[in-house]
Order: structure tokens, then C-alpha cells, then sequence
């Protein structure tokens, strides 16, 4: 356990250099290139140059660029930056937002494990048989798939044809304990905003989800295949060991690279938010980050990479712990 | 000294069934271990010394099958044999790792990695009833790791098996795989994947062990010296087939099969000075379209027509020495 | 007799992957003289891996959707009736949003001639969109602009990943460390919200580029088939070019590094190293070499993902701005008018899925073919049919 606890001391300490850095580099990016925001926030052509004089001293547009990062990170944190396009604080902008993307990535998630794994467990089981054929098949398809294209047919089918989904507002009920309307309804029982929640965010999350379903099954497929012609397996038949047990060891070897990619999958989610919520019209910081960026605010623009960055290093982070949990030769 | 049989292996046929086609691993092969002895399978790889080590147990992977054959095994000296290929699967179950126990080649991935040691071993115990609790088990674990020499066993119960060297681990393995008192230690290839000094080392644990529990070792391996290290009767393999059995003295003295022949001269042979090694020509035949005949008779310098054509017959040159080829049936019919 | 007819197709293929391999042996031996003498066995090898190829249905099946994308990327502009912004409601206002099928008349007159169209009745294949422009033009212009921009984002973006992983993985020591550091970094980001990122505010100092360097706009204009008028709007094209490259490198240079890793194990890399070979030169030829295979399946399976990243970038209007006729572009200006216009967005998703999975295909049995114990199987089947027909 003491490996343990070392492993994760070393682990939290590559994370802020992490963090950092990701940001950095978009804020480099998006405030050197664009040739002068504040005469767009301003505006445009016709704004007057007492504006822009003001809007470049308001949000240091000019000057060194580490103090610029270090003025707008620190004021980030301390929710002191307004958007210049919104007139909201941009923190609050993103944790009002939030949710909904959440919501989003926990529904494609649930999509992914209740349907990726079992395919690839079943493509595994039933090896080179028509049923793993036809799985592997689905998987490349899927992973072919443009989504969004994948998404205006199911609109078409499930919205305009069966009209089983809607397409309009952010199903939010009247009492906040997480702040997840989804984790919320759970909590209390409330099956009316749950039906509601899911009637909105089923399609759009299974759209966000399906490329990772495919990229699952065959992971899912292929390590478990590892694992049970893994010599370890031999030898626990070969010293008599019940079935379950050794099943048991298949499991637990066969997770290892499993709950890996599930956990980069976790972020490639987040990376797929802002095609699925322009789709479907989801008012989530996948949204707000195009936004941001169709007004040139980069304020916004880094205020969302840092926040997005934050969410998917912690969850690399839990990954990587529960990782270390399951297989004692990352402890080293 | 008789010969109190622990296991009789008769006409044993095993088959591939591969992509390319069926490969015929196992044709036909017949022998018998006595209780007490150290009884050896040699030949060159893929000879199918291992598939024939699996099959007593019914451990053949897919797409391998035990096509026909009889496996008896002894539990009591002189007992009632029971036919391993009439059990059910949890009575075979009960049978491995307990009667019958295996140390495979790789020490490095004979072991789960994501397992301490200790739980390793109390699951082997825990699945035979040996101890009531894992918990149990793995205090035992302890004295086991002492028996096969494990140093400081207390601190290596709780280790990874990545923790520990590659002697250290088949250690653990041989501790493991004797945790239940088994009748028959089946080792294939048990020093193959270690360096030569940790080896000896194995070896001689195993002979310790031998001695000390009156063990009988069914050892697998492709080193003539090793054999003559350890074994008390030899049978050689070649494609599937028993060429040759004979207790180790007369086979280093009196080989008669060609195989075992320019086998041992191709080895530093341990009990007679050779002058030079030599490599046996030709190569080892496909088992998909095993040779027709004799499984030997391409690489044959003796080869005769008969050879080609018909399977040799096993003959008993001796009591204890039979061969298995047409140049000794000759000499016997005329 | 079906069966003899099958054997003897299958011959024909693989008498067809010979003759291309013998000439790439022939031109490389050209190239560099005794090339084909000393590189016997991995011609060998190659030929096998093509027999094994085109034993696998998926894998020809993959080669034939790309075959096709190809020929239409190159050609596509050609045969194109329309220009992909003409607007057909000039000549005939029931052409916007025509459904599959329509017919619709260009009268003759000065507008066609200013226009450059031939009067006469044509049968919009695909329908068209609110603008009355031909779909199935734009979409045969389209595979041009997906084919250009993914090649010009494979051609620089895993390289500059594969020069890393070759730094790194040889170096070591703190060389590696920073550039695994620094690689991790990327590593620790969604890349399509990087890029996503990047692509919004490239678009500025392109044009500007662009309009410094003509030469450069015209050569690009050329490339992705558009008007020169048009060359403003290309500049959002290549800023997701570039946006790419920024973010298309980093599994490349773990890849690579690996690779290199255990390619420097090898006893010749050390005898080499031992000669007192230069570190450039043994890099360069006698590891690059060797892990060029496992290097091109991975670009192959990957360049389906690049056409998919581009598209869905377009898609948000991050990458082609009207009026080019990118395929997510397409998508993206049909999407106001679904589900009534459903056409806008069925037909250019379908070819962006037909070509991805090609290449999907290409990758998967291509992984198929390296892999020793799936290829051995293949050399046996081929051995035994060719005793067998003795």
C-alpha cells in the first residue's frame, strides 16, 4: 500500500505541469493569432478606438505573454473575467453549463458499457464464430460512421417519424442537490424528470457514444481473448481451480487494458460534446466553447479548454489510480 | 525393483485442428510410469512431448482433441486405476493440482500477475479443500514457500510475481503446484526459460523434493544432460511418436532407433566420449502431412522400402528397452 | 467448375500484386543500383502479404471503395456537370431544393454563356440545394477537397510525431523525457476540442499568407479544384490543415517510440553502433526501415479517421466556408432544411462513410497481413493448391 500511496503522490504531481501546459498552449494560440479581438468584441470596423483602447486594458490584451496567462488564469479562478460576448462571468457561465454536458457524457457512457462490453464479451466467447463476424463487422461500421450524419437520420426516425424523443429544453426540476438534474432525479426517485431527461438526452447521448460502442467491443474483444490464452489460465486449470475463480483471473487481467480505454474514452467523449450538442441544440459548454469561438472571445475560449482540461485530467487521474488498483505492477 | 504403475498411457491419438488442416500430434503413443521413478519424454520441439504431458490430465487446448486412447491412473499402489478420459470435468478437476500437479516451462506467465504469491498458492490449496480459507491459506503459504527454499518466505508471501526473479518465481510455481502433497509432478520444461545457473538450482530442489516426498516426476525436456542427471527411464520422441523407451543406462549405452542414435550425437553425451558433434540432416517433418511409414524414414541414413510404407511395430529388444523400428523387426524375423 | 473459376481469379490478382511489386523492385533498384539483390527476402515477404490481401474479402472490398473515392477525387471535377457554386435557380426557379431526380431546363441565352453552361433539359441525379446548386456536383468536388485536405494533414501532421518518437525512443535519457513530457501533454487534451480550438484562429494570418505567396494560392487552388475567387474562403480550408497537423502527431510519436525502443535492441543496430556508424545514418537506415510497417497500417487505419475529423470540423463551420463543397460543409448548409431536404445530408454522408471504412477495411486486414501466424496459414493454402494441382 505504501507503493500505492507513492504511485499516486507522483501521479497528482504530473498533473498541474499537465494542466498548465494544455493551457498554455491554447492560450498562446488563441490570443497571439487572431488579429485584434477587442476591435471584434467592439464591434468590428466601425468601433470607436476609445472602445478597443479600453476593451485591450480591460482584458491585457497587450504585453507580456506570461503575465497575460498568469492574469487570466488567476482571475478565471477567482471569477473575475466577464465574457466581453455574454456579459456573464465566464466560471459561472461554465458550471451553469455544465450539467448538461455531464448529463451527456454519464448517458454515452451508459451506452458504452452496457452495449460495448457485452458485444465484445460475447465476440470473444463466441471467437471466429458468425456472431463475432458480424460484431466485428458492426465495430468497423461504427467506427466509419460520421456521427452527426448517424444523428439527422435518427432525428429523422425516432423525432419526426415515431416522435418518441424531443428535441426542445433542458428538463430541470424544481429542487437541486448535486446540481445534475439527472443525479438529482435519481436520488430523490423522480421518474417524471427522469423520463423527461432521458426523452431529451437518450438520442443525443447514444450519438455521442457510438463511435466509442464500436472502439469498446473490439478492445473489450480482444483482451479478453489475451487474457483466457494467457498461460497463467493453463496453469490455474492445470492446478484444479473451480471455473468461476478462473474466470475470475480472465476478468480482472482482461480489465486491465479495458478500463484503460474506457477511461480515454471518457475523454474522447468530451472531445465529440460540441458536435452532439450543436446537433441537438444542448445548451452545454461543448456549445459555449463554439461559441466563443465564432466571436473570437478567447477569454471564454481558454476559461472552457481549462475547464474541459480540469475535467478530463481528473478523470485520467481516477483512471490511473483505479489502474494501479487493479494491476500492482504499475505501483512499481 | 517392479513396476507399480501410477499412470499407463494406451494408444494415445491427439489432433490439431488448424487452419491450415489437421496436425497430427500425438499417433498412437503407449507408456508407464511407476510409482517412485523419475521418468523422462525427450525429443526436439514440437515433437509433441508436451501435448502428451497435457493429455494425461485432458489439459489439451483447443483447437487440440483427444481423438481416442486410454489414460489410467493409480491413486493407490496396486489400487483400482480410474479411466481419466471417463471423468466428468469437476472430477478432473479434483484430480489436477492435487493428484496430479504440473510446473509448466515459463515461470514468467505461469503466474497471475495481478495475484500476491500467498494468494496464489491458498487458492490452489482453497480449490482442493486442503485449507478452509484463502486467509488460511496463504498462512500455509508460507511453509510451502519455505519447503522449496524460497529465502525470506514471510515477505515473499505477499508479493507480486513480478516482484520476484525468474528462479524465485518457478519456486514459487514448484510450491505451488505441490501444495496439495500430489502423487505425480508432471514438469515440462521446468528450467528451459531460466538462466543456467538458477537451473542447477531448480533441479536440485526437485531432486530434494523427490527424495524427500517420495515424489514421482514425469520431467519433460529436449537436454540429454538433464536426462541423464535425473531420470531413471527415458522414452524419446519424434512427430508424435515413442521411437524409443529404455532405462537411461542402456539408452546412453545402447542406443538402437537412428533417432536416438544421432540424437545423442548431437548432445555432449554425459556417459561416453564423443569426438565430434553432429547435427542431425534434414528437418522436422509437417504433422499436417506427417511422412508415410516411419515418421523418421526422410532423415533415415538405415532407411529401407519397408520403411516408407509401413509403420514400424514396437519391439522389445530387452526387458525394459523397446524400439520402435523395422531394421530390429528384420533382425528378429530372420 | 465454380470453384476452378474462383481459383483461377484469385491467380489473376495475385498476378497483378506480383507484377506491381517486381515494379516497385525494378524502380528501387533504379533508384539505389543492387537495391532488389539485397532486399530479396522482404520482396518475397511483400508478395506474400499481398497473396494474403487478396484472400481477405473485407480487405478487397476496402481497396475497391478507395479505388473509387480515388478515381472520383481525381477526376470528380471533370466529369462534374456543374460548377460546384453554380446557382441553377438563375435558369429555373423550381431548382431550389429539387429533389433527386429533377429535371431542370437552362435556356439558352446570355446568362448561360456568361455562366459557361450548355442549355439543354438535366436530370439533377441527387437533387439540389436552397441555392438550386447540384449535389451530386458538389459532391463529386467534395471528394476532391477531402481527399487534398486529408493527404496535405498526412503528409506533415504524423511526421512531425514520427520525428519525435525516432529522437526520443534513440537518445533516451533527458532527450526523451522532454519530449515524452511534452508529447504527454497533447496526450492529456481531447484532440478535437484542441483542434477545434486551433482551427477558429488560424484563418486571418492564412489568408494573409496567402495572398503574400500567389504562387503557394495558386498551386493550392489547383490542388482542391476551386475558383480563384474562392481562395478567401480556402484559407478556413487550410487553417484546419494546419489546426490538424497541431494535433495529429502525438499517438505517432509514442507509436514511433516504441517501436524504436525495441527496433535498437536489435543485434545489428548494436553492431552498427559498434562499428562507430553515424547516429543519423543508423536512424535513417537501419531502423526507419524496419518499423516503416507497423508506421504505414497505422497511417492507413488513421487516415479514415483524418477524413472523419475534417468532415466533422466542417460540419461545426470550422473548416470550409461556402461555397466550397466539402462533404461536412454539405452537411452542415443541408442541415436548416431537414428533414424536408433530406438528401442535403443523406447522399455526402454516405460517401464520407463509404470512405472511411474503406480505408477502415484496408487498415484492419492489413493488420491481419503483418500479424506472422495469420499469413503463415495463407503460404500454406497457397503451397498445398499449387501441389495439389500437380
Amino acid at each position: 500500500m505504501a507503493n500505492l500511496r507513492r504511485f499516486i503522490i507522483r501521479r497528482l504531481i504530473t498533473f498541474i505541469p499537465t494542466l498548465i501546459g494544455v493551457t498554455f498552449i491554447v492560450f498562446i494560440i488563441a490570443a497571439v493569432i487572431p488579429a485584434n479581438p477587442a476591435r471584434v468584441w467592439a464591434g468590428g470596423q466601425k468601433a470607436s478606438p476609445q472602445v478597443i483602447k479600453k476593451l485591450e486594458e480591460e482584458y491585457h490584451l497587450k504585453g507580456n505573454l506570461l503575465e497575460r496567462y498568469y492574469w487570466l488564469i488567476y482571475k478565471l479562478f477567482t471569477n473575475q473575467i466577464v465574457s466581453p460576448r455574454t456579459h456573464h462571468y465566464v466560471w459561472e457561465d461554465l458550471a451553469y453549463r455544465f450539467p448538461v454536458t455531464l448529463q451527456l457524457t454519464i448517458i454515452a457512457f451508459i451506452y458504452i458499457l452496457l452495449l460495448g462490453i457485452p458485444l465484445g464479451i460475447v465476440a470473444a466467447l463466441k471467437r471466429d464464430s458468425w456472431i463475432d463476424t458480424t460484431i466485428r463487422i458492426l465495430a468497423l461500421i461504427g467506427v466509419s460512421t460520421p456521427v452527426f450524419w448517424l444523428a439527422y437520420l435518427l432525428i429523422f426516425l425516432f423525432f419526426t417519424q415515431l416522435h418518441w424523443i424531443t428535441l426542445a429544453g433542458t428538463p430541470v426540476p424544481p429542487y437541486s442537490i448535486t446540481g445534475v438534474p439527472l443525479i438529482d432525479a435519481l436520488l430523490k426517485l423522480d421518474f417524471k424528470t427522469l423520463g423527461q431527461i432521458l426523452s431529451r438526452y437518450s438520442l443525443p447521448g447514444f450519438i455521442l457514444g457510438f463511435m466509442g460502442i464500436g472502439v469498446t467491443a473490439r478492445i473489450v474483444r480482444n483482451s479478453f481473448l489475451d487474457a483466457m490464452s494467457a498461460d497463467f489460465v493453463e496453469y490455474a486449470k492445470a492446478r484444479g481451480l473451480k471455473k468461476l475463480r478462473i474466470y475470475r483471473h480472465v476478468l480482472r487481467n482482461a480489465l486491465v487494458p479495458v478500463v484503460t480505454v474506457l477511461g480515454l474514452m471518457f475523454g474522447g467523449l468530451l472531445g465529440g460534446a460540441p458536435i452532439t450538442e450543436r446537433i441537438f441544440g444542448l445548451p452545454g459548454i461543448g456549445n459555449y466553447m463554439l461559441q466563443s469561438i465564432y466571436q473570437y472571445d478567447y477569454l471564454a475560449l481558454t476559461g472552457a479548454v481549462f475547464f474541459i482540461a480540469l475535467i478530463y485530467l481528473t478523470a485520467n487521474l481516477v483512471v490511473d489510480i483505479l489502474y494501479a488498483f487493479i494491476d500492482p505492477r504499475v505501483r512499481y | 525393483m517392479e513396476c507399480q504403475p501410477i499412470i499407463e498411457v494406451k494408444d494415445l491419438y491427439v489432433n490439431f485442428y488448424t487452419y491450415a488442416g489437421i496436425v497430427k500430434a500425438i499417433d498412437g503413443v503407449s507408456f508407464k510410469i511407476c510409482r517412485g521413478e523419475t521418468y523422462c519424454l525427450v525429443g526436439e520441439t514440437g515433437c509433441g512431448k508436451s501435448v502428451t504431458a497435457r493429455s494425461l490430465t485432458r489439459l489439451v487446448p483447443p483447437p487440440g482433441r483427444i481423438e481416442k486412447g486410454v489414460i489410467l491412473y493409480y491413486p493407490e499402489p496396486g489400487g483400482k486405476p480410474i479411466n481419466i478420459m471417463e471423468l466428468s470435468e469437476e472430477e478432473l478437476r479434483k484430480i489436477r493440482g492435487s493428484e496430479i500437479s504440473y510446473v509448466f516451462q515459463d515461470p514468467n506467465t505461469s503466474l497471475d500477475p495481478l495475484y500476491t504469491i500467498g494468494y496464489q498458492i491458498a487458492e490452489t490449496m482453497h480449490a482442493h479443500g486442503t485449507v478452509a480459507s484463502i486467509k488460511e491459506g496463504i498462512r500455509k503459504a508460507v511453509h510451502i514457500l519455505k519447503m522449496v527454499l524460497m529465502p525470506d518466505p514471510e515477505t515473499r508471501v505477499k508479493n507480486y510475481p513480478h516482484e520476484l526473479s525468474g528462479g524465485m518465481k518457478q519456486r514459487a510455481v514448484i510450491g505451488t503446484s505441490l501444495s496439495n502433497n500430489p502423487k505425480l509432478l508432471i514438469a515440462d520444461e521446468p528450467t528451459t526459460a531460466l538462466d543456467a545457473t538458477v537451473q542447477d538450482q531448480i533441479m536440485d530442489l526437485l531432486r530434494k523434493l523427490r527424495r524427500d516426498r517420495n515424489l514421482t516426476i514425469l520431467l519433460i525436456t529436449h537436454n540429454m544432460g538433464l536426462v541423464a542427471e535425473m531420470c531413471d527411464r527415458v522414452a524419446v520422441m519424434y512427430a508424435g511418436r515413442i521411437v524409443e523407451e529404455a532405462d537411461v543406462y542402456e539408452l546412453f549405452n545402447n542406443p538402437l532407433h537412428p533417432y536416438t542414435k544421432a540424437l545423442l550425437r548431437a548432445v555432449p553425451n554425459p556417459l561416453k566420449r564423443v569426438e565430434k558433434l553432429e547435427s542431425i540432416p534434414g528437418t522436422v517433418p509437417n504433422l499436417i502431412y506427417p511422412p508415410p511409414g516411419c515418421r523418421f524414414h526422410p532423415r533415415c541414413p538405415m532407411v529401407m522400402e519397408i520403411c516408407r510404407e509401413k509403420r514400424p511395430p514396437e519391439i522389445n529388444v530387452k526387458p525394459g528397452h523397446r524400439v520402435a523400428c523395422w531394421l530390429y523387426a528384420e533382425k528378429r524375423g530372420e | 467448375m465454380e470453384m476452378a473459376e474462383e481459383v483461377y481469379e484469385k491467380k489473376i490478382l495475385d498476378k497483378i500484386s506480383d507484377k506491381v511489386i517486381d515494379g516497385i523492385a525494378w524502380l528501387m533498384d533504379k533508384v539505389r543500383k543492387g537495391w532488389k539483390r539485397r532486399n530479396k527476402a522482404r520482396i518475397d515477404e511483400w508478395k506474400l502479404m499481398a497473396y494474403a490481401f487478396n484472400r481477405s474479402p473485407p480487405g478487397l472490398i476496402g481497396f475497391t471503395l478507395i479505388l473509387i473515392f480515388l478515381a472520383l477525387a481525381v477526376i470528380g471535377p471533370y466529369i462534374a456537370p456543374f460548377s460546384y457554386d453554380l446557382p441553377l435557380t438563375a435558369f429555373d426557379s423550381t431548382a431550389k431544393l429539387a429533389p433527386p431526380g429533377k429535371v431542370v431546363t437552362i435556356k439558352p441565352g446570355q446568362l448561360a454563356e456568361f455562366l459557361h453552361v450548355k442549355p439543354g433539359n438535366y436530370t439533377l441525379l441527387l437533387g439540389s440545394d436552397d441555392y438550386g446548386r447540384d449535389l451530386y456536383s458538389r459532391i463529386l468536388y467534395g471528394a476532391r477537397v477531402s481527399l487534398v485536405v486529408a493527404i496535405l494533414i498526412m503528409i506533415v501532421g504524423p511526421w512531425i510525431g514520427i520525428a519525435i518518437g525516432l529522437v526520443a525512443g534513440y537518445y533516451g535519457g533527458k532527450v526523451d523525457e522532454a519530449l515524452m513530457r511534452f508529447t504527454d501533454i497533447f496526450l492529456a487534451f481531447p484532440g478535437l476540442i484542441l483542434a477545434i480550438a486551433f482551427s477558429a484562429v488560424f484563418p486571418d494570418r492564412i489568408r494573409e499568407f496567402l495572398a503574400a505567396n500567389p504562387a503557394v494560392r495558386d498551386f493550392l487552388l489547383a490542388l482542391f479544384a476551386l475558383k480563384p475567387q474562392h481562395a478567401g474562403a480556402m484559407a478556413s480550408l487550410i487553417s484546419v490543415v494546419v489546426a490538424l497537423w497541431l494535433v495529429w502527431w502525438p499517438g505517432y510519436a509514442r507509436l514511433t517510440r516504441g517501436l524504436v525502443l525495441s527496433a535498437r535492441e536489435n543485434v545489428y543496430v548494436e553492431a552498427a553502433r559498434a562499428l562507430g556508424v553515424p547516429t543519423r545514418w543508423i536512424l535513417l537506415r537501419h531502423i526507419f526501415p524496419n518499423i516503416l510497417g507497423p508506421i504505414l497500417v497505422y497511417l492507413t487505419l488513421d487516415f479514415g479517421g483524418v477524413i472523419l475529423t475534417e468532415a466533422g470540423l466542417s460540419f461545426l463551420g470550422l473548416g470550409a466556408v461556402p461555397p466550397i463543397a466539402d462533404w461536412g460543409r454539405i452537411i452542415n448548409d443541408g442541415s436548416a432544411y431537414f428533414p424536408n431536404a433530406w438528401w442535403l445530408i443523406f447522399y455526402p454522408g454516405l460517401m464520407i462513410l463509404l470512405t472511411v471504412l474503406g480505408f477502415n477495411l484496408i487498415g484492419d486486414t492489413l493488420r491481419d497481413v503483418l500479424d506472422p501466424k495469420t499469413r503463415r496459414s495463407i503460404e500454406f493454402k497457397i503451397k498445398k493448391k499449387a501441389s495439389g494441382g500437380k
